[in-house]
């Protein structure tokens, strides 16, 4: 049986931790921009497919993909995947976990995180 | 009286009434010299003993 | 001519018993040695104190009444001193008397204390006013300092020499001051007082006969403005001088607090720019969240387009192998669906051929194309330069705010003593002062012409009277045009004599400067602005511009010694130390040079400046008569006549 998609966008206690940590460094204006930015991050870094449990909701996904991007992308680069929420707060999940050990390591502001990695 | 030497202060003031008016009395510079020099710190007794030596002055010119 | 005869001391500073110097009768020196702390200072302070009733310290400040009391004498309960200086003026002996006693049994200020003072003249004791009016004709305050000096005195001569200082302009007014310029230039401001009420006069008796009666009018008025303008003038040359001293002395404040006022400078600099960084900083911070909420497009930029590129490859196979089904199907059922005709065997057997070397579908039909599609969605933009420069620009404002905090925190911990707000009070104040004093001077100019106008109005309305008025009115007249011409003569004579004066004053200070100075095969003299200042000449006319202290020092002895030369006001020198900052050369040629200075010299020195041998060869016969302060114990000295002068 097909798995059902998710309708929100949550984060992990830990996801929300970190993103509480980026949010008071001023860079970006809603925790919003730091979760599409952590998805990307890890879709850059070539993250596979998976998904997280113990996620709290936090956007719904209408808000979280206004323009429908995301959804066309991930449908693009994960064909197989058919819960495409899932993916997304899974990706934020990880990359907010890859920006955080970035950040331990000494990034010091957006541009570092923006380079090549 | 003063005994301080003026003789330059009288040269300068004769060199400047030749100058400017000759036909002014040396003699009334001359007074207004001693007034000044024996009333420094009077301005109302110079001031009225330049008006004596002014009288002074007009009553010898109506002689001559 | 003032002439010194005797000054008895007691109790005055070292000076517990009563002490006499004897100066001689004729033209000549007269030397007192004494080591430091004997009351060589003092001896010239007790002069001071005879004419002025005034002790003075360093720094020009008035000594309290208690500190110049004899501290042996004081230890005893004995508060009192008095100076008894007699002097010859004007043919004439005089007899000055000071002296200063406690009313109480332990005297704690000035208030405790009554002080006394007479002077005789021959037989006859002098009441106050008289007094007063001879003490200042004898020997006038503002002069006392060409006459009695200490290397203090020099250091304000050498004022002098730094043109446009205002201690320099001051000396400079007193110099004009002992060379009798006030003599003329007060004859022209009376005479030019006599000339406007001579004026009133003239209109006053035009306006009493018909013929002249409009004219007088007329003149009465242009010479009531002509006086309200002079007026007025005077109050702004008083405001002028008031403004001045009052910018002089803020200058000094803020001099005297120039590392404050530098320091509250800086910190409120810090504090604009500080605010301002943080203001930029918000400014750019709101820049990059608005670029931030777009960053993740340009993360996935890359991918994408590698994505495009794989799904365009793939859309390309799908659509070969939809061509390849095709043709399989149209082998399989002899028709192509596509053009709806039957395919012949042998076309069939090509088309075998080459399906069975092609290569199979590798994707699910539409596949890269959907992605295609999809990834055509993206938005592609790309702002990670946008995001660099302003992350970089806020970092670069971090470290200016850390730097500009930590200025702040330095700069109020060094003002943590003062305070600040006073000095930006001042600074402002200080401003103020210079745009008012501005002001005054456009005003001053102004009235002074309009006073000018009203002169030259005066004048023809003068003449046209002249030509038709009364004996009366002509006498009144004439007396008007007399005192006008009399004024005019004196302030022309100012200005010769004065530029006659500094000649002369230039050629004795040269010739003396060059008998005191090392230097005579280098150096042609000196020559004099118009402020007395003195420069050094070389041989070649060029200026001597880099002078050491020693330099400053011979030119400000020789400069005294030429003022002493051409005053019209003559009188003793009292030097306590004029050596300070002279080489031996230079001293030997000073000593050597004072007998030319002045008639009269009483010269206070101590041995290691000049050894008594030393002195007696230098000064020659014009050394008349030695004394010597002897210790009696640290608080009490005396004065020992010695025996091997000229006298």
């Amino acid at each position: 049986m097909t798995e059902r998609d998710r309708e929100s966008v949550g984060l992990t206690s830990a996801g929300q931790r970190t993103l509480a940590e980026i949010e008071a460094r001023h860079w970006f204006g809603e925790g919003q921009d730091i979760a599409r930015f952590a998805m990307s991050y890890a879709i850059r870094a070539g993250v596979a497919e998976g998904q997280v449990a113990g996620t709290e909701t936090r956007w719904a996904v209408g808000n979280f993909d206004k323009t429908n991007e995301i959804r066309s992308v991930l449908a693009a680069l994960y064909p197989d995947c058919t819960t495409p929420v899932r993916l997304m707060e899974y990706l934020v999940d990880e990359g907010l976990q890859m920006v955080d050990a970035r950040l331990k390591a000494g990034a010091t502001g957006p541009d570092r995180l923006m380079e090549d990695i | 009286m003063r005994t301080i030497d003026s003789s330059e202060l009288m040269a300068a003031v004769e060199t400047a009434r030749l100058s400017l008016h000759p036909e002014l009395d040396a003699e009334f510079l001359a007074a207004v010299v001693r007034a000044e020099e024996e009333f420094a710190e009077d301005d109302g007794a110079a001031l009225k003993a330049i008006g004596e030596a002014l009288a002074a002055t007009i009553e010898r010119a109506k002689v001559d | 001519m003032l002439w010194l005869r005797r000054l008895q001391i007691e109790g005055f500073g070292p000076f517990a018993e009563r002490q006499v110097i004897e100066f001689p009768e004729s033209p000549g020196v007269t030397v007192i040695y004494g080591e430091n702390m004997r009351g060589k200072t003092s001896l010239l302070a007790a002069i001071r104190y005879a004419f002025f009733g005034r002790v003075m310290a360093r720094g020009l400040r008035q000594r309290r009444l208690l500190t110049v009391c004899n501290r042996e004498n004081a230890a005893q309960g004995r508060y009192e001193f008095s100076v008894v200086l007699t002097f010859n003026f004007d043919d004439e002996t005089y007899e000055l008397s000071r002296s200063c006693r406690s009313s109480v049994a332990v005297p704690e200020s000035d208030a405790d204390f009554v002080q006394e003072v007479m002077l005789r003249r021959d037989r006859t004791i002098l009441g106050p006013d008289e007094r007063a009016r001879a003490l200042q004709h004898a020997f006038p305050g503002e002069i006392a300092r060409f006459f009695l000096f200490d290397g203090e005195l020099l250091q304000e001569y050498e004022e002098l020499l730094v043109n446009e200082s205002d201690t320099g302009h001051h000396i400079s007014e007193a110099i004009d001051r002992i060379l009798g310029v006030p003599i003329l230039t007060q004859a022209r401001v009376h005479l030019t007082t006599l000339t406007a009420e001579a004026d009133q006069q003239a209109a006053r008796e035009a306006q009493r006969h018909q013929a002249t009666e409009s004219l007088g009018t007329a003149l009465g008025q242009a010479v009531q403005q002509r006086d309200a303008h002079k007026l007025e003038l005077a109050r702004l040359r008083t405001q002028l001088g008031e403004l001045t001293a009052q910018r002089t002395e803020q200058e000094e404040f803020l001099a005297a607090h120039q590392k404050y006022s530098s320091a509250v400078e800086a910190l409120d600099d810090a504090r604009t720019k500080h605010e301002e960084i943080i203001a930029e900083e918000k400014d750019k911070r709101a820049e990059l969240q608005v670029a931030m909420s777009d960053a993740w497009r340009s993360l996935l930029r890359d991918r994408v387009r590698a994505a495009k590129l794989a799904a365009q490859t793939d859309a390309e196979h799908e659509f070969e192998s939809y061509g390849l089904r095709l043709r399989a199907q149209a082998i399989e059922s002899a028709h192509c669906e596509t053009c709806d005709q039957d395919v012949p065997p042998e076309v069939q057997a090509r088309l075998r051929d080459r399906l069975d070397g092609s290569r199979s579908a590798t994707t699910s039909p539409g596949s890269g194309l959907r992605r295609l599609v999809d990834l055509g969605r993206f938005d592609e933009s790309d702002n990670t330069d946008v995001v660099k420069l302003l992350s970089r620009r806020l970092a670069e404002i971090g470290l200016e705010k850390v730097r500009l905090s930590d200025q702040i925190s330095d700069l109020t911990t060094q003002l943590a003593d003062s305070d600040p707000e006073f000095l930006r009070r001042s600074r402002a104040t200080y401003s103020e002062t210079v745009d008012k004093i501005a002001a005054v001077k456009r005003a001053i100019d102004d009235e002074t012409t309009k006073i000018y106008d009203q002169e030259v109005n005066i004048q023809r309305l003068t003449q046209k009277l002249e030509s038709i008025g009364s004996t009366a009115l002509l006498s009144t007249q004439a007396r008007a045009r007399l005192l006008r011409a009399a004024a005019e003569v004196f302030g022309s004579a100012v200005d010769k004599y004065k530029s006659d004066l500094r000649l002369r004053v230039e050629a004795s200070a040269s010739r003396l400067f060059l008998r005191m100075t090392t230097e005579r095969l280098d150096y042609a003299g000196l020559s004099i602005n118009e402020g007395y200042g003195l420069t050094i000449k070389h041989q070649d006319g060029a200026a001597e511009e880099a002078r050491s202290a020693g330099a400053e020092h011979v030119v400000a002895l020789a400069l005294m010694g030429a003022l002493q030369e051409n005053a019209p006001l003559r009188g003793p020198i009292v030097m306590d130390s004029p050596f300070g900052r002279l080489d031996d050369a230079h001293t030997s040629n000073v000593v050597a040079t004072i007998p030319e200075m002045a008639v009269q010299v009483a010269l206070l020195v101590y041995e290691a400046e000049v050894g008594k041998p030393r002195m007696r060869e230098l000064l020659g016969p014009h050394l008349l008569r030695e004394y010597e302060l002897v210790r009696e114990s640290a608080r009490r000295t005396t004065i020992m006549r010695l025996g091997s002068s000229h006298d």
